[in-house]
């Protein structure tokens, strides 16, 4: 019985028996609700622990840093604007910095071997974390990245997982730096533009 | 760009700069529309290579830590760079001030002080209980403190902790809210009551908003849902101060 006659401002997305998108969750998130964040962290948990896994490689140490997005996420909430990016967007960024900076912050040994070697690593995960339509995008989100040529692919994956300048990937990989930026540039463009406006 | 009137977007958007590097390109972030165009066009397309990796379940243990650390952390005011601060949509404000005056003393009239209890306030669509954790946060700070009001045969009382910047109310003896009716907990700030949820009888709850610069908080019978603003005049209320 609380719940009819709300003003439509308070219910939005809330509704009963219509499924909130996470942007609508991120949002109640930002007005201070608990209870949406409860929700919010269902919905994306492993997904952030998955990326921030592969960038910290030491299980602990990762698992500490993905408490530390979802606390940043929190306090953060009030600034997410639907109008200008997709939620997952907005706590993947957040949680990619997260990442970068811890695995800078600790010792040499604990960062992941710099001979670039991405899908040996893949950990395992359960399966029932994953709603089918997360996995369909998954899936495409692949598919765009295997479209890229695989020298924009290195390029770009190297300086995302490991959090490296364009400078750094130049060294790494012996080219120009002209050459490293433009990879990653091109490389990043082609892949929103294969996905641009779904997310 | 790269030369030296702008950022390296491409640098900013792979976190490949360090903290002060980072400082400084936000300071630039937030004058140059360009490069915010930049940066957020790239974001956009890092963010999916993020999409593209596996997920991975945290262990069961991070749920409860997570939570219970939001509960007790206060968000940021919204300020990120470039992104407007929240607007009240137009013709909302004239709403608001329906006499706070005239409400207050209302209220002032209405109150009765006794000793005792605790009341909270759910928010309308949370049909389940508020995390036992957030309202233990709050009752079990050092400096909550605990008032309480009473009237025809039921308490109110309002566990309150300036340092959590919460408060925790809760309905004591009093019966069901007629029907089509609810209890609705208000804070008193500037003069003016500002919604803080709803209440059931017996269910401490943590009340909406922040207790910080309120100055009492207040119960009244609303119809069902909530009102924007009170509508009827308090059965009880307490002093925070
Ligand atoms: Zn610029």
């Amino acid at each position: 019985m609380l719940v009819t006659g709300v003003p439509p401002a308070t219910m939005d997305a809330m509704s009963v028996g219509e499924a909130p998108t996470l942007s609508d969750l991120l949002q109640q998130v930002g007005q201070g609700d608990e209870h949406a964040f409860a929700r919010l962290y269902d919905e994306a948990a492993a997904r952030l622990h998955g990326l921030v896994c592969r960038v910290v490689v030491d299980r602990a140490l990762a698992e500490e840093v993905t408490q530390e997005v979802f606390l940043e996420i929190w306090r953060g909430s009030p600034s997410f604007d639907a109008s200008r990016g997709s939620a997952l967007s907005w706590m993947f960024t957040i949680a990619h910095r997260k990442a970068v900076d811890r695995v800078r912050a600790v010792d040499a040994s604990r960062r992941r071997d710099t001979t670039y070697s991405a899908e040996q690593n893949a950990p395992s995960y359960d399966s029932t974390a994953e709603l089918v339509d997360d996995r369909m995008r998954a899936d495409r989100v692949r598919s765009a990245i295997g479209a890229l040529t695989d020298r924009q692919r290195e390029a770009v994956e190297l300086a995302y997982f490991e959090g490296l300048s364009h400078t750094e990937v130049a060294d790494r990989l012996g080219i120009p730096l002209g050459t490293a930026k433009s990879r990653i540039r091109d490389g990043l463009l082609r892949l929103r533009d294969a996905l641009g406006g779904e997310s | 760009m790269t030369d030296d009137k702008h950022i390296d977007t491409l640098d900013y958007a792979m976190d490949a700069l360090d903290e002060v590097g980072r400082r400084r390109a936000d300071q630039h972030l937030r004058e140059c529309a360009q490069c915010r165009t930049e940066v957020a066009e790239l974001q956009d397309a890092t963010a999916l290579i993020g999409e593209s990796t596996t997920p991975v379940s945290p262990p069961p243990s991070m749920r409860d830590s997570v939570l219970a650390a939001a509960a007790r952390t206060p968000q940021h005011p919204p300020t990120a760079q470039g992104r407007p601060t929240r607007v009240e949509p137009a013709g909302a404000a004239p709403r608001r001030r329906n006499r706070p005056g005239q409400w207050l003393l209302a209220a002032a009239a209405a109150l009765v002080l006794i000793a005792g209890g605790v009341t909270v306030a759910t928010k309308p669509w949370q049909q389940d209980k508020a995390p036992v954790s957030a309202v233990q946060q709050v009752e079990q700070a050092p400096d909550a403190r605990s008032t309480t009001a009473s009237a025809d045969g039921g308490s109110l009382v309002v566990v309150a902790s300036a340092s959590r910047g919460k408060a925790v109310a809760t309905l004591r003896g009093m019966p069901p809210a007629p029907a089509g009716k609810t209890y609705q907990a208000w804070f008193i700030s500037g003069g003016k009551p500002v919604s803080a949820g709803m209440l059931e009888p017996d269910k401490a709850t943590v009340l909406d908003g922040s207790v910080t610069g309120a100055s009492a908080a207040a119960i009244t019978v609303e119809p069902a849902g909530g009102s924007q603003q009170p509508t009827s005049k308090p059965i009880m209320s307490v002093t925070l101060t």
